[in-house]
């Protein structure tokens, strides 16, 4: 058996002024060169347990710890002055937050100045850092002006100048797009495979990384619930957490079938044996039929009173900038939850903020609801349209939730106080499962809850649209299944949402239409059906495994539950 | 600013600098003069003129004010120009042309200060400034350079965060003053909260990276060259001739009760300004040539 690198034992931990423990006598240990990714929902203690392992718990902490943490044999506490972060990098969720200096060398250079590294010895690493990472010609680059991605690959670097032998990253890739989100794993997995580093990785997107794993460690409740190789992990959160399923696991659990695939290849295989590949229908088979839907639904036919937001032809471009928005038309119908998806840069959020009358159009003009935004003020139009932009934080800053939807209100001058008042405050707040909170501090919520109080703040104002900027980033499989409920029945009731997401399963199961915006202008729109199922690129985990294989068009859970158990039943 | 990169900031920051102390050390119209030019063509072969130019256009009323406060006060000069009625406060009128002139020296002593304060910004990224200062001040110097990475990540969010509100319906442009303050302040207090929520996980990311460690080392990718040591042997050469105009008289000069001869020293007053020019345009134009 390889070394351990790591042990805990018996450890007990619990926060200060926490009732209850966040690691509750667990017992672990981490060889030298493993892979290893920590699972469970939010909250279950898996992001304390990555800090007790570099010691940050309970050092930066407090709180009351017992048992004992071991690096190598020799106790976590026994390291003087954080000497620990030269063996256990450690990597954070938020790029933003984790930068000090303003250079991207001067960054990288940080810890090894902690350490009191030689200038000789500090050049040399730091050169070969910034070599490995890809990262010299951004070395005189102020880091506020990287992107998310570029951040987040600094911050690594940052840490691998320290030459560590452990590396422990807490969701790292949770705040980026998939495209470079799959940049970072893939850079991880080299650290591991190349360097011989141990890895353990938080992260929500299961899917992403457990292919990647030597091992799976599931918790709950501060405690360990499954500790093993990924495909038992598949069979132990089929059984009893399904929530942290992988979309293609959780299609074969959801067919009953036996199998317990992890990536869409594995997965894509059984379907294959087990269905006759089709030739797939070409869309110029289908073409009288798509095309009447889609003139239907996007041509100009359609009628006006129909749409709740319309672009007409809209430019725009930020001040000394080149235009992100070229002459872009769309219209969007009442009743419809809308995904706006696209690269970076594509212009979407420019777009949403148009629809708020927080940019208005160089070119063109934008009508909401049919009022043309050109003269409005985004507070004309704060009770009609809802806005959640990216950072749920910024809606939040009365000393208690309830203040904060009362504050809402107050701003479009509907009641806050009284009876109906307090039912429709109340009501709001049930529906998003906050109501046992509307008496503590919005701040004191986890990541998921706060985004949700921000929601509930924009909410209670009754508007009839609701606009969303990337509202499933940092969320869990649970809590994204709850806002898509969320969004439905909220569309049931007569509102219209727009989101932008870079979640396609999320876009798939939920939404009724799907554009995607290209260098400023739409350059596809549809039904998920008719824009996931025949892309490669934007398509859903499900679409992936019955490409090729299945003539119809399948994007969601249930379209992939139905073709397997038809042919379950045929066979 | 990366072709000043081939000198050590060191020698960049001190340049200035000297440029300063001469400025302050002499009060001679001719050394002034010859120091004005060398700043300006420091200024103009560095693309630290149009910064400077935009400084006087908020600097200048200053330089007025200065000029004809000391017009207007100093009654020391011999020669009178204008003999006014007396004024409260002010006392006399009476402008003198030694005090014009005093004045006038003020101004472009305070302009030669000034050019050399946007030579330095030319010159020297902010981060390479705190560099220097990391060296000795260490910790501070991490608490400074965090400050100035923060600024553009605060200003940033200080707009989302209005935006925000202003989709809330807050409206900022109306009300009476105190309706906006009020408004605004809610703002502030917003961007409070996530900065001290924000500067628990920055604080977090840093003692995972050892910061807390009594001492630390510095890094600096600054390094000493040949071109350095011969700008050093031009300042240091400027300086010691400074000192030795000054102390043969060649340098100073008297306003009051009346203006001293120009060229009190003779040949050794133009010829030591001349010298001293050339000197001090040296490291410009070494920087100049060798980063083009």
């Amino acid at each position: 058996m390889a070394a351990l690198e790591l042990q805990l034992t018996d450890l007990t931990y619990t926060y200060p002024d926490a009732q209850s423990p966040a690691l509750d006598q667990l017992t672990w240990a981490v060889r030298r060169g493993e892979f290893v990714v920590l699972a469970g929902r939010s909250g279950c203690g898996k992001s304390t347990l990555l800090r007790a392992m570099n010691g940050l718990v309970p050092e930066f902490y407090g709180g009351t710890i017992a048992g004992s943490a071991r690096f190598r044999n020799a106790l976590l506490s026994d390291f003087a002055e954080r000497k620990i972060a030269r063996h256990i990098g450690m990597v954070f969720q938020d790029p933003e937050k984790q930068l000090v200096m303003s250079e991207v060398e001067r960054e990288i250079a940080f810890g090894l100045e902690n350490l009191q590294v030689p200038q000789a010895e500090m050049r040399r690493r730091v050169a070969e850092v910034m070599a490995f990472f890809d990262l010299t010609d951004l070395r005189r680059q102020k880091t506020a002006d990287l992107s998310g991605g570029e951040k987040q690959k600094v911050a690594i670097a940052s840490v691998m100048a320290l030459q560590p032998d452990v590396l422990l990253l807490d969701e790292p890739t949770s705040q980026l797009d998939p495209g470079t989100a799959q940049e970072i794993l893939d850079l991880i997995k080299r650290l591991n495979e190349e360097l011989g580093l141990t890895v353990i990785l938080v992260e929500q997107r299961l899917d992403r990384v457990l292919h990647l794993a030597d091992r799976v460690t599931a918790m709950d409740g501060g405690r360990i619930e499954y500790d093993g190789d990924p495909a038992g992990f598949a069979t132990y959160a089929a059984e009893r957490r399904p929530e942290l399923l992988p979309p293609v696991t959780r299609l074969f659990v959801a067919a009953e079938l036996p199998e317990r695939p992890l990536t869409v290849k594995a997965a894509r295989q059984i379907v294959a044996e087990q269905l006759r590949p089709e030739e797939p229908a070409f869309a110029v088979e289908r073409k009288s039929s798509l095309f009447a839907r889609l003139r239907d639904r996007w041509g100009q036919k359609r009628a006006e009173e129909q749409a709740a937001l319309r672009a007409l032809g809209v430019s725009f471009a930020y001040p000394g900038e080149d235009e992100v928005l070229k002459e872009l038309t769309l219209q969007i119908d009442r009743g419809t939850i809308t995904t706006i998806l696209g690269a970076n840069g594509a212009g979407k959020s420019t777009l949403l903020r148009h629809f708020i009358a927080l940019l208005k159009p160089s070119a063109g003009a934008v009508e909401v609801e049919g009022r043309a935004i050109a003269s409005l003020d985004p507070a004309d139009l704060a009770g009609t349209v809802g806005y959640l932009s990216q950072n749920p934080s910024d809606y939040l800053f009365h000393d208690t939730l309830w203040q904060e939807c009362q504050f809402s209100r107050e701003m479009i001058g509907l009641p806050t106080e009284g009876e109906a008042a307090e039912r429709e405050i109340s009501a709001v707040l049930d529906s998003l499962g906050l109501l046992g909170h509307k008496d503590r501090n919005p701040r004191d919520l986890s990541g998921g809850e706060r985004q949700r109080a921000a929601l509930a703040a924009v909410l209670v104002q009754q508007p009839k649209l609701l606009l969303l900027d990337e509202p499933t980033r940092g969320l869990d499989a649970g809590q994204k299944d709850n806002l898509g409920r969320y969004l439905r029945d909220y569309v049931q009731r007569g509102g219209t949402v727009v989101l932008i997401t870079h979640d396609v399963e999320f876009a798939a199961e939920h939404a009724h239409f799907a554009v995607l915006i290209d260098d400023g202008a739409v350059a596809a729109a549809g039904t998920p059906q008719e824009m996931f199922a025949r892309g490669m690129f934007y398509a859903p985990q499900i679409g992936r495994i019955f490409r090729g294989v299945s003539a119809g068009d399948v994007i969601t859970l249930e379209d992939g539950v139905n073709i397997l158990t038809k042919k379950e039943r045929s066979l | 600013m990366r072709r000043f990169e081939r000198l050590h900031a060191l020698t960049l920051a001190i340049y200035p600098l000297l440029l300063m102390m001469m400025a302050l050390l002499t009060g001679h119209p001719l050394y002034l003069l010859a120091l004005f030019g060398v700043t300006i063509c420091a200024l103009l072969t560095s693309g630290g003129a149009r910064t400077f130019l935009k400084t006087m256009r908020y600097a200048w009323p200053l330089l007025l004010i200065i000029l004809a406060l000391n017009v207007l006060i100093s009654k020391d000069g011999a020669t009178i120009l204008f003999d006014g009625p007396r004024i409260p406060v002010l006392g006399a009128l009476r402008i003198t042309l030694e005090a014009i002139l005093f004045g006038l020296v003020m101004v472009l002593r305070l302009l030669v200060v000034l050019g050399a304060g946007n030579l330095y910004l030319a010159w020297l990224s902010p981060d390479r400034a705190l560099g220097l200062m990391a060296k000795w001040a260490g910790r501070s110097a991490v608490v400074a350079m965090l400050t100035a990475r923060l600024i553009p990540y605060l200003t940033e969010q200080a707009k989302s965060v209005g935006e925000v509100m202003q989709t809330r319906g807050v409206r900022f442009q109306e009300g009476a003053t105190r309706e906006r303050i009020k408004k605004h302040s809610l703002m502030l207090n917003v961007l409070l909260i996530s900065s001290l929520e924000g500067s628990w996980q920055v604080a977090e990311s840093m003692e995972a990276r050892g910061f807390g460690s009594r001492h630390r080392s510095s890094y600096t990718r600054e390094r000493w060259r040949r071109l350095d040591l011969l700008i050093w042997a031009g300042m240091l050469a400027a300086l010691a001739l400074m000192i030795a105009l000054l102390s043969i008289g060649a340098a100073g000069f008297d306003f009051y009760p009346r203006l001293s001869p120009m060229l009190a020293a003779g040949g050794w007053t133009w010829g030591g300004a001349l010298l001293l020019a050339l000197l001090l345009i040296l490291p410009p134009v070494l920087v100049k040539r060798r980063t083009d």
